[in-house]
């Protein structure tokens, strides 16, 4: 079996995790220089003298240059005192309150013929006030797909990162009840990866390598039992790139509720999704349902610090429209479409 | 294939060698361990004894205990070189083992021609060896370096080759490993993340699931079935110690004394366990490197792509969580790491150079590859230069005044630090017995704690006094400062006596065990004598002189002594010594004194915390809050993990 990618999302995956490893001394350097901003604010105005108790200390020495072997601190001994994927929404307490957020949301999505989708959202976002939030998104997939055709290679795989986005949220209501986000899409994930030569046609690459775009409004009822969330968003999704390839904006309507059951929250909730025209590869349009609903459940487990969501997502099509890849052995049928399941994880840190 | 022109090849058969000179350069320093004193005592015990030891016969805290000493072969080796060539022998054992284990790793790397990896992996391992030389000390672990070099080797044999007698050597090593340290658990480790690999890539591979490259070229290849009977072999030989499973729990123990956390003391409060991020904001200096290493390794493994194995995987996973949690483990992780990362980088900056120009390409490569390695050596050489001879303990580490003193005196128990009691033992058992000492597998986290909390709260000496009934106290005054607060307790107690300082280190005797007079700090007669000391001994290296000088400052100022202390610094215009007058000169009320100093600092180095820190003291003192919290502002934007400017800040706000 020939196996062809253009990447590995094992490496990737490897890969981030150790640069989020060598990245933490610089963001909590800065995280510190913010706190103590914060800190020095407040005292600014306030700073008394009179009960003020000195730090005297005694540690001048700084340690430069090459150390010899009687600088070093270590040693034995008492030393120191020392963006979502598959249609799976978020429904749950969440964690906030820290001093960013942080959501991993891993989906798997199977496709017809072995085909699978592999995602992981990364996702920050940073209170800015109690108004308004901003955060960045950055999304790593791995695309799986099996084909019958002889002459090229039966397996192959396209991964990397996807398109990135940055988004903000306006919070409105006296309770902050009701948000309307805004998010602008990067053109990070590579558009023309191909096999020998050919290109994987425009649902198999990572991006569409133009600027995506879309706007969001929820809203939130907070009750005794739990909670029900509804919306609507709408995603201008690139329009066509430079190889004719398109994919076409889409609008959905959703709502959710969730069940309060101590430290868990079964949710179920429901997404009419509507494509405004066919995507197109090279120029050629490609049939699809232009109408989904798909179903969600989801169970998700919280402390105040961590929260952790398992979710399945069930689409259903209809309105099958544009035409068969000539290629292609499947014609589109309504019915069923697929499926998702997603795990994820937010925390609030600092 | 585009292969090295033939002079450079020729010129490559003296990387091995080049690898071999550097390795030892790096590790060229005198031996600053605590450790290695009660190794060496216990070697020494065995030998007269004429049989090992079970229980703890040196320190006053854990007498009777039972004690895994699984570190009895390394005990008795290192007694027998210390007997035939002394501390400099044991330092150029250390170096040779050291670059031993480096060019096992080096022949590890499969050699093609053409090749970049081995080139590359010398200066990347001698780059890692260099920055991480602060743990190349003379203890057990550098046989641990050879153990894991010599698993890896055999174990890349197999894989290319698929011949299960390399395994064989692997339990027979695991039997010797195990008997030389507790971290001899990392041999299972290593065979076992093989293992695991190698059975799930010739079960998956091909499938859709399977995200990594096959573990060897050849299909059924590396057989997962020899592999898992070597890591039984191995796991047996783990339990092959005359401790028996005392010896065999001692590296989960070992493990769980890391794991960070504010319940842990270990991980808390051990210099070693602390984690290297952690550390280096205290350090300011010694982990730099840990964070572009993570950094080049991540884009290692970028590069790898689809050559990217489990095994490597796994492996790069475990050591760097380990370095991650501590920093005594760092140095593993770049001894495993940078052969992994060589691999997977190598034919990439290869391929990227020779698409670029065949020719320039390669001379580029090679050229800059050559400058770095000179580099690196000629740094590495000057760092060894600059080090005290190796002879001797590096300086200020060890109580060597205090414990050539206390062999004339009366013998009784001793109060000291924990990583001087190894050294005590060393110059000063049976006459002699520390409370403690860094073998804290013998002590409960209540008794550490308990320990701790006599330096940190020194009021509580006396009741612990009361019940010990200690003849001496021995304590640094510097690595660590820890127990300033303690000295300066025993120095105004009418219980103790201070019999003898060099600046450094103190010794106290119990008042009513001798009649020697009592040391007073306040008289300029015992300043002279102690700085004519420290001339006299660091004379050849000044910077080891203004350390002592610097101590001996800081332990007249912890006693209150002020103006012997100004007139130790006095003459001394580095900046920490004048950043200490100006404190000095604070503590005696002269703050007009102290802020000269402060502004004449400050204008040297505008960001220099320890004169903003100073400056915002002197402010607060005047009663200018609003100019306090300003330089306050700018200390802790240069450092805002600065522990007085932190400290600072946190009175600040509990006075608002």
């Amino acid at each position: 079996m020939n196996k062809k990618t253009s990447g590995n999302i094992a490496a990737w995956v490897v890969a981030a995790a150790l640069g989020a490893a060598a990245a933490y001394p610089f963001v909590s350097r800065e995280l510190a220089r913010l706190r103590n901003a914060q800190a020095l604010t407040r005292v600014q105005q306030q700073a008394r003298t009179t009960a003020l108790t000195p730090a005297l200390s005694l540690r001048v020495r700084h340690l430069d240059g090459l150390l010899s072997s009687w600088e070093t601190i270590g040693g034995c001994g008492a030393g120191t005192s020392t963006g979502a994927g598959g249609g799976i929404k978020w429904i749950g307490h969440s964690t906030s309150g820290g001093f960013f957020q942080l959501q991993e949301l891993g989906t798997y999505t199977r496709i017809k013929g072995g085909d699978y989708i592999l995602s992981l959202n990364n996702q920050v976002s940073k209170d800015l006030s109690e108004k308004w939030n901003f955060g960045v998104s950055v999304p790593i997939l791995y695309k799986y797909y099996h084909t019958p055709f002889p002459l090229i290679p039966s397996d192959y795989s396209n991964s990397g990162v996807g398109d990135m986005s940055v988004f903000l949220v306006r919070r409105l209501g006296e309770i902050n009840d009701w948000t309307v986000t805004a998010s602008l899409g990067l053109p990070t994930g590579t558009d023309y990866a191909g096999v020998k030569g050919t290109p994987f046609s425009q649902e198999k690459q990572l991006g569409i390598g133009r600027l995506t775009g879309g706007a969001m409004i929820d809203h939130t009822l907070d009750q005794i039992w739990g909670t029900i969330v509804l919306g609507g968003s709408f995603s201008y999704r690139g329009g066509e790139n430079k190889y004719g390839n398109y994919r076409g904006p889409v609008a959905n309507l959703y709502a959710y509720s969730g069940y309060f059951v101590g430290p868990f929250v079964p949710a179920l909730g429901l997404t009419l999704n509507r494509f405004f025209g066919v995507d197109r590869n090279l120029g050629s349009d490609q049939q699809e349902n232009v109408f989904t609903l798909a179903g969600t459940f989801s169970l998700e487990w919280s402390t105040d610090w961590i929260a952790i969501l398992g979710a399945v997502s069930l689409p259903y099509g209809w309105d099958v429209q544009g035409k068969q890849d000539s290629g292609g052995a499947n014609p589109l049928h309504p019915g069923w479409q697929p499926w998702s399941l997603g795990l994820g994880v937010t925390m609030s840190p600092f | 294939m585009p292969t090295l022109p033939r002079t450079h090849r020729s010129r490559s058969a003296l990387l091995p060698a080049v690898l071999f000179v550097g390795a030892v350069s790096a590790g060229l320093a005198p031996s600053a361990d605590g450790d290695i004193w009660w190794h060496l005592a216990a070697g020494r015990e065995m030998v007269a004894r004429g049989q090992l030891l079970f229980t703890d016969p040196f320190s006053v805290s854990a007498s009777g205990r039972p004690w895994p000493d699984v570190h009895w072969l390394f005990q008795l080796t290192t007694y027998a070189v210390h007997s035939a060539f002394g501390l400099a022998g044991l330092v150029w054992v250390k170096c040779l083992i050291v670059a031993c284990g480096a060019l096992l790793l080096f022949f590890s790397l499969e050699h093609k021609p053409g090749s970049w990896q081995r080139p590359l992996f010398v200066t990347s391992l001698l780059a890692a060896l260099f920055a991480a030389r602060s743990l190349l000390l003379v203890r057990p672990v550098i046989v641990s370096l050879f153990f894991l070099a010599l698993f890896v080797y055999e174990l890349e044999r197999f894989r290319r080759d698929g011949r299960a007698r390399h395994l064989l050597v692997l339990p027979l090593a695991q039997v010797l490993w195990a008997n030389f340290q507790g971290l001899s658990a990392l041999g299972p480790a290593l065979v076992g993340a093989h293992a695991a690999a190698a059975g799930l890539s010739v079960a998956l591979n091909g499938k859709r699931v399977w995200v990594f490259a096959p573990e060897s070229p050849r299909a059924g290849w590396p057989d997962p079935r020899a592999l898992a009977l070597t890591l039984g072999g191995c796991c047996a030989a783990l339990a092959l110690t005359p401790f028996g499973l005392l010896g065999l729990a001692l590296p989960a123990k070992l493990l769980g004394r890391l794991l960070p956390g504010a319940h842990n003391v270990y991980a808390e409060n051990v210099a070693e366990n602390v984690p290297p991020f952690l550390l280096e904001r205290f350090s300011r200096g010694e982990f730099w490197h840990l964070k572009w290493f993570l950094g080049a390794l991540a884009l290692a493994v970028v590069c790898g792509g689809r050559r990217l194995r489990l095994s490597h995987v796994l492996l790069l996973a475990g050591f760097a969580v380990l370095a991650l949690m501590s920093n005594r483990n760092v140095l593993l992780f770049y001894w495993i790491a940078t052969p992994i990362a060589v691999g997977y980088l190598a034919p990439v900056v290869r391929a990227r150079l020779l698409r670029w120009n065949l020719h320039t390409g390669q001379r580029a490569a090679w050229w800059v590859n050559a400058a770095a390695l000179v580099a690196l050596l000629s740094v590495s050489g000057v760092a060894a230069a600059r080090e005290s001879t190796l002879g001797e303990p590096s300086p200020f580490r060890v109580p060597a005044d205090s414990a050539r003193l206390l062999a004339s005196l009366p013998s009784g128990d001793i109060f000291s630090a924990d990583h001087h009691g190894g050294y005590l033992i060393w110059q000063l058992y049976p006459r002699f017995r520390p409370y403690i000492d860094t073998r804290l597998v013998l002590r409960s986290p209540e008794e550490f704690a308990q320990y701790l909390r006599l330096a940190d709260e020194p009021e509580r000496f006396k009741a612990f006094q009361a019940q010990h009934r200690f003849s001496y106290v021995v304590l640094p005054v510097d690595y660590p400062d820890r127990y300033l607060g303690l000295i300066a307790h025993l120095y105004a107690s009418p219980d103790w006596k201070l019999l003898f300082t060099n600046g450094s280190e103190v010794l106290f005797a119990r008042r009513d065990l001798t009649d020697a007079q009592s040391i007073d700090l306040s008289t300029a007669e015992v300043t002279d004598s102690v700085l004519r000391s420290s001339e006299q001994r660091f004379g050849g290296s000044p910077k080891s002189r203004a350390a002592a000088e610097l101590h001996l400052a800081t332990l007249e100022i912890a006693v209150g002594e002020l103006a012997q202390a100004e007139r130790v610094l006095s003459a001394n215009d580095l900046p920490a010594a004048q950043a200490l007058r100006a404190r000095c000169r604070i503590a005696a009320g002269d703050v007009a004194g102290a802020q000269q100093i402060g502004e004449r600092l400050l204008g040297q180095d505008h960001d220099d915390v320890s004169s903003l820190n100073l400056m915002a003291q002197i402010a607060l003192r005047r009663g200018e809050p609003s100019e306090g919290v300003r330089y306050l502002r700018r200390a802790l934007q240069s450092d805002p993990f600065d522990d007085e400017a932190s400290q600072l800040l946190a009175n600040l706000e509990a006075n608002r």
